[in-house]
């Protein structure tokens, strides 16, 4: 290898989500399995008994193509579902019902502060069973619960454009946030209803790919690849080529290690799944599909920040969920015939932890008015206030001024108490900026 | 007549005026069993006598209620490879040799709620691979005509058991011919219902575009009685049709006049004694006012070879969920057949071969499609033997495989196209039985069973009873 | 193009592993030879035009067969039915023999 060739960090990031669906994908078992004792949510389709066959489920197709067209995909107007062949404990057909060559979702992408991040495929398949090891009697053992065997299960596949563990975990959160919005999947890492793998190389012509797993939450994903990209480069510095293989990361260790169980056999035979005819939509279908996707989080944000002005660390709050981002604009358009500014409504909701779900953008907007007509506003007032906290806590003014900008939020705590809460936030915020003359937070 | 020769219109007949029960009905049964099942091999499970005897005493007391349930107390049996809730079914290998299934199959609901009785599963070539009856581990089931030959398979049990006056019908598959190949051994109606007319739901999976679910009966009538049963749309099977279901056994009388094409192909070959009755046969329906037409079916010599890597391929995939963990014995139980039949699927469904053998077999399959759809545009019906040749001695054709799958040319095309199928009794040829398959255009079963309901009348072949050994 | 018709007994025995079916020698050498002679009939369909033909996955000619999103308490089993036919439980699950050698994880 040359030692001062440029290595470009080609990765690439599969995310698998699991569908909330009310039934599984091809039978009429539950999906919901979380908590359910092993084996009660199955029946001859998901346990692959003798004679069972799959039928699929509408929904869980059409919010597949819901979250292709929200990344900008092109929902296919021919799909089928194909046979996917491997052993596994976990896998009671002996295949995996999936998707081969004729995908529900094809070429869409996804932005991140990094780039485009460009998405190959989005597609439908089945989840396999759930495996546990342990000892019984002595002997090693794997237990098998096929509860969530037959649950939808949404594949994602990017091309390998993603360069470095930042872009990744943006376009990991991302994603979630979109997939969120749709309220097709909790998608959440800890509940198992996103999962995540990357293949990671420093360059696709090098001839090698390493596959990483085990990511199990944003923050594995961003450590995971940066340190697969240094311990590629040092092999591929030192004159050797990274084995083609699949690890997994460890977060006790900090690295990655290559995985203990043997990669499955690669060649799957994928054919026709032939008990299931294949799938036909028209273009008035695809357009009403398209139609149902509600306006998604990128959109908002973008409106939050350009139309209402509101800073970004709230606008991101605000619009990490659909519903919250709801009301949120509803109480901006309720503020403004009363006066009131949507980023420091924004600011209240955000750091008062407002429940919008208890009230409606009215009534909160007439507590606000009540309050501010309460506020003492009298500057004079306000600058006594001031003055008292200031000299109570000469800490604090100290470090404002040497920059942690943070210790402000003392001082206004200050004068809260000492005004019984009557002090109005804003002007004394301002005053107080003013006073300290220090870097503005 | 004795009791256990009758069909089942004639039992429907006799039970409705109450000139005989369900109880005495299933007592003669159990007993022939008792007596022949020994040697014949028909059975691989009978089912425990008292429970038959309690379900018949409820039908004749459900009967002397008023109730008329088409099969109400009508003895039957199935093909073990029909999922039975609480009954061993083994698909006659050793893998699922203690398997007591969770659910029963559709079709096998719809007969109970008929009113029928099941008897007991009955033996055939394990997981349907094989056209004789010897690819068995639960005894080689013998031709009730001739305890030397085969009965002809998969569905061998059910063939042999129809023929010997053990119940009153059998259910079976017909993947590639597995129906009207017993049923012509056996001097039987074999039906092969159109692909998708009857659901495949809870049962044993062989190939998932070929398999057909039908039956064996002793009479024309009574196939079209159980079709009506068990044909229609079933929400747990998304390749089950939505095609009407007519009362196949009332629509029998006509007086239409059909083509009937004949394929020279289908008689390349062939024993002359066979080919003189299936002609003869013919000639019963020109003699009818039906017309018979020469036509040419040039890609049914490629049929066999487009089937035995299509249905393998299915096979291999449709046997990977028998890993002993769930149910059953570990892969190693599998026997030849079903290995070879495995790694044939395996291999042409394989990194590099793929292209030239299963991507090639299933656009073969369209041309075949093709020139079939074609061939019905200028006749109604399409006629032929089942078998090339006649019943064989056991162990005749086990020692080349590949001359042992050639027997099934004649029928295999049927399946590839997803036709509707029979075979009708014509003629003994040296005293073993032969058939004549007619094969309809899709959901055209009525013409099938009208067509050889007049074959019936003229030849009368049900008469011909066998001699049976203890 | 000569297409291969011989089938070697490395890949016969490829072919078993894939399978998942354990095949000792004797049988391996007789299978290769059944399975050489029934490509080498097979390979006939070489001869019909099969270029630009569309594929048969399917003899419905149906498509769109779907289920709704519902609930089916009917099909479903209970646990006891569910692993009623394993040859090994443990207080409702599926037993079979570790996939790993050496300590427990869970997976």
């Amino acid at each position: 290898m040359k030692k001062d060739k440029t290595y470009k960090p080609t990765i690439g990031i599969e995310v698998h989500v699991e569908l909330k669906t009310k039934s599984k994908m091809f039978c009429g078992c539950p999906a919901d399995h979380f908590g359910a004792s092993a084996n009660t949510n199955t029946c001859p389709v998901c346990l692959g008994l003798p004679g069972a066959l799959p039928v699929p489920n509408v929904k869980a197709i059409r919010w597949t193509q819901l979250i292709g067209l929200a990344l900008h995909c092109k929902a296919e107007r021919e799909s089928k579902f194909d046979r996917k062949h491997y052993f596994y404990p976990d896998l009671p057909k002996g295949y995996q019902i999936s998707q081969y060559d004729e995908p529900l979702c094809t070429d869409g992408y996804l932005e991140t502060t990094e780039g485009k991040v460009r998405i190959t495929r989005v597609h439908l398949e089945e989840d396999t069973g759930k495996l546990l090891h342990t000892t019984l009697e002595g002997e090693d053992v794997t237990l098998v619960d096929f509860n969530r065997s037959g649950v939808p299960l949404v594949e994602i596949v990017t091309e390998s454009d993603v360069k470095t563990g930042t872009q990744a975990k943006e376009f990991c959160e991302r994603l979630q946030r979109i997939v969120r919005y749709l309220a097709v999947s909790d998608c959440d890492m800890e509940k198992g209803s996103m999962r995540l793998e990357a293949n990671i190389s420093l360059g696709l012509d090098l001839g090698y790919k390493v596959e990483v797993k085990n990511l199990n939450s944003f923050n594995f994903v961003g450590r995971a690849i940066d340190y697969e990209l240094q311990r590629q480069e040092k092999l591929l510095a030192a004159g050797k080529l990274p084995r083609q293989e699949t690890r997994g990361w460890s977060e006790k260790q900090q690295k990655t290690e290559t995985q203990r169980y043997k990669e499955t056999a690669a060649d799957y035979r994928y054919f026709p799944e032939p008990d299931i005819p294949p799938m036909r939509f028209t273009s008035e279908e695809l357009a009403g599909r398209r139609a149902e996707l509600p306006e998604l989080p990128d959109m908002l944000e973008s409106r939050f920040l350009k139309d209402f002005k509101v800073e970004p660390k709230y606008a991101q709050v605000l619009v990490s969920d659909s519903r919250l981002a709801e009301v949120a604009e509803a109480v901006f358009m309720e503020g403004k015939k009363h006066g009131f500014a949507p980023n420091a409504l924004a600011i209240i909701i955000v750091n008062k932890k407002i429940n919008l779900k208890n009230r409606t953008p009215k009534s909160l907007i007439e507590i606000l008015k009540k309050q501010k007509s309460e506020k003492v506003q009298d500057k004079a007032m306000l600058n006594r206030w001031i003055t008292e906290a200031i000299s109570s806590l000469p800490q604090a003014v100290v470090d404002y001024q040497k920059g942690k900008t943070q210790a402000i939020e003392v001082l206004i705590g200050k004068v809260m108490q000492l005004s019984s809460g009557r002090a109005d936030a804003i002007l004394l915020k301002a005053i107080l900026h003013k006073r300290l003359g220090g870097k503005r937070a | 007549m004795k009791l256990h020769e009758v069909s089942l219109q004639e039992a429907i007949t006799l039970l409705r005026s109450k000139r005989a029960s369900s109880v005495e009905l299933v007592n003669v049964f159990l007993e022939r069993i008792k007596k022949y099942n020994p040697k014949l091999h028909a059975f691989i499970t009978v089912r425990d006598e008292q429970e038959i005897i309690a379900e018949a005493t409820k039908a004749d007391q459900e009967r002397a209620k008023g109730s008329d349930r088409l099969l109400l107390g009508i003895p039957i049996v199935l093909k073990d490879n029909f999922l039975t809730q609480g009954l061993r079914t083994t698909a006659a290998s050793k893998v699922l040799d203690d398997y007591i299934p969770q659910y029963d199959a559709t079709a096998v609901s719809r007969l109970k709620n008929a009113g029928a009785i099941i008897l007991g599963k009955t033996n055939l070539d394990a997981w349907g691979h094989g056209s004789s009856g010897e690819h068995t581990e639960y005894g080689i089931t013998r031709n009730p005509y001739d305890y030397e030959r085969v009965t002809g398979g998969s569905s061998s049990g059910s063939g042999a058991a129809v023929a010997s006056d053990l119940c009153i019908a059998a259910t079976g598959t017909d993947t590639g011919g597995s129906n009207r190949q017993p049923a012509s051994y056996c001097n039987l109606v074999g039906l092969k219902p159109t692909y998708g007319r009857v659901s495949r739901y809870g049962i044993i999976a062989m190939a998932s575009t070929t398999d057909s679910i039908g039956h064996l009966t002793k009479r024309v009538w009574d196939s079209a009685a159980i079709l009506s049963v068990t044909a229609g749309n079933d929400p747990l099977d998304a390749t089950s049709s939505t095609e009407p279901v007519q009362q196949y056994h009332e629509r029998l009388a006509d007086k239409g006049r059909v083509k009937i094409g004949i394929p020279k192909e289908f008689f390349e070959g062939l024993e002359t004694k066979l080919v003189t009755k299936v002609l003869q046969a013919l000639d019963v329906l020109k003699a009818r006012g039906h017309r018979l037409i020469e036509i040419s079916l040039p890609n049914v010599k490629y049929a066999y070879a487009i089937y035995c890597v299509t249905v393998s391929s299915e096979v291999s995939s449709n046997l990977a969920r028998f890993d002993g963990i769930r149910y059953g014995f570990p892969r190693q139980r599998f026997q030849d057949e079903a290995k070879r039949r495995i790694m044939i699927g395996t291999h042409s469904l394989s990194a590099g071969y793929a292209d030239q053998y299963y991507k090639r077999a299933i656009a073969g399959r369209t041309l075949l499609i093709r020139e079939f759809e074609e061939a019905f545009q200028k006749v109604d019906l399409i006629a032929g033997p089942v078998f090339p040749f006649p019943p064989f001695k056991h162990g005749e054709r086990e020692k080349d495989p590949l001359k042992m799958y050639l027997s099934d040319v004649l029928t295999v095309p049927a399946n590839l196209t997803g036709h509707p199928a029979i075979s009708v009794p014509i003629g003994f040829v040296d005293n073993l039985p032969n058939g004549l398959q007619l094969i309809a255009p899709h959901f055209s079963e009525t013409r099938l069973f009208r067509v050889s309901l007049e074959v019936e009348q003229e030849l009368r072949m049900y008469e011909r009873k066998p001699r049976l050994k203890q | 193009m000569r297409t291969k018709s011989s089938i070697t007994i490395k890949e016969v025995k490829h072919v078993s592993r894939l399978a998942k079916l354990s095949l000792n020698e004797a049988e391996a050498a007789r299978f290769k030879a059944q399975l050489a002679s029934i490509f080498e009939y097979v390979n006939q369909i070489a001869g019909m035009r099969t270029q630009d033909v569309t594929e048969t996955s399917q003899v419905t000619g149906t498509t769109n067969r779907f289920r709704e999103d519902r609930v089916n308490r009917n099909t479903i089993l209970s646990q006891t039915a569910s692993v009623s036919q394993a040859k090994r439980t443990h207080r409702g699950y599926f037993v079979t023999k570790s996939i790993f050698k050496g300590r427990n994880e869970t997976s």
